[in-house]
């Protein structure tokens, strides 16, 4: 780094020492690392041990993918940051940017799966400074799995609440015209003699509202939404 | 008690026309309304003993009439007959005093065979108040 642009850092960006930022970062709830130019951890806080489940010494100084415990840190020699996955891994690149155009980045929602803990829904938070005058990013990391999993749940119970009211009002306006096809062909039937054509085709037109009936009753007694593929799209599965 | 007369409430024409030669084929006399004010001011007049209500009426709905007439003229049996009704639907009908409730499209065999047993247990009742 030259001195001027160290000096420009410097005067833009708070100065911390490791002892006092880790004092301030341990007292948060949630999970803090400090990511040195080498994108290796300079420092953790207690929740960030807790989320990577791992101790100072296999955290600290570890390249961001293996201190976090990122499935594709070994896909390569080379390790993390080097294989295919890491050109899309948005941890990674929401750190780099930090650090090479000096800004913030707030609630990035991304995706990321782990050795320990699986796949994860996270949101992170970076900040560009000066910890022991070497430039760093400050990491914090909030899992939102469970939020993530609320939200689709409450979702697809918005979803199912549509569907019943769709079911609901198509039916009822269908049942209307149901009824009066389906009844006056029975009072036509009982009219017309047994051996009547005209008898076997009324027959088939009740037939066919009968069907219709039963789809109405179908859409009715609809209690999860699920779909199924139809031509080039998918359209609702009244069968459940 | 004696004429088998039967009130049915429904707010299309063509629905009424159907219950109308439905039960009138089968001996019944039907009167017929197109809202529930109107079947109140027909029940002023003269009682009926076996109702057929629609639950979506305009103005005051199929479960308000049932409620205000069975209060009124508790023996009345009165079903239910609806072109869509959820489980909570079907409770509050059960609270109204509906007798039994049918959801459209309605066979002919099944609203007669209601009628049938409306009237035998009004016969019933009849013999055991004599």
């Amino acid at each position: 780094m030259t001195e001027d642009k160290t000096d420009k850092i410097l005067k833009s960006s708070k100065i911390y020492t490791k002892e006092g930022l880790l004092e301030v970062i341990d007292a948060l709830p949630i999970a803090i690392a400090v990511i040195d130019s080498n994108r290796a951890v300079a420092l953790a806080n207690k929740l960030a041990y807790l989320f990577t489940n791992k101790n100072q010494e296999q955290l600290i100084g570890k390249v961001g993918g293996e201190a976090f415990g990122c499935i594709h840190h070994e896909d390569v020699p080379e390790g993390c940051g080097f294989g295919p996955e890491c050109l899309r891994c948005k941890l990674r690149t929401t750190v780099l940017e930090t650090m090479e155009q000096k800004k913030p980045q707030h609630m990035v929602e991304i995706s990321m799966v782990f050795e320990n803990h699986g796949e994860r829904d996270l949101r992170i938070s970076t900040l560009p400074m000066i910890l022991d005058g070497d430039e760093v990013v400050l990491l914090s990391i909030e899992d939102i799995t469970e939020v993530k999993k609320y939200e689709q749940a409450a979702m697809e119970k918005e979803k199912l609440s549509v569907v019943f009211q769709t079911a609901g009002a198509v039916c009822h306006e269908m049942n209307q015209p149901l009824m009066v096809i389906s009844g006056f062909s029975e009072l036509l039937l009982e009219d017309l003699p047994e051996d009547s054509v005209q008898r076997d085709n009324l027959k088939e037109i009740k037939k066919q509202v009968d069907r219709l009936g039963l789809i109405t009753k179908k859409l009715m007694t609809i209690s999860k939404y699920k779909t199924r593929p139809y031509l080039n799209q998918r359209i609702l599965n009244i069968d459940g | 008690m004696g004429e088998k007369q039967i009130l049915v409430v429904d707010d299309e024409q063509s629905i009424l026309n159907l219950y109308s030669q439905a039960f009138s084929r089968e001996g019944y006399i039907v009167r017929a309304a197109k809202t529930a004010e109107e079947a109140l001011e027909i029940f002023e007049q003269e009682q009926y003993w076996v109702l057929f209500l629609d639950l979506n009426l305009p103005g005051m709905n199929g479960v308000e009439l049932c409620r205000q007439i069975c209060k009124e003229w508790p023996m009345v049996i009165p079903y239910a007959v609806t072109g869509y009704a959820s489980v909570f639907e079907l409770a509050e009908c059960r609270e109204a005093g509906f007798e039994d409730y049918f959801i459209k499209p309605v066979k002919k065999s099944d609203l007669i065979s209601a009628a049938e047993h409306a009237f035998k247990k009004l016969e019933k009742w009849k013999k055991i108040n004599e």
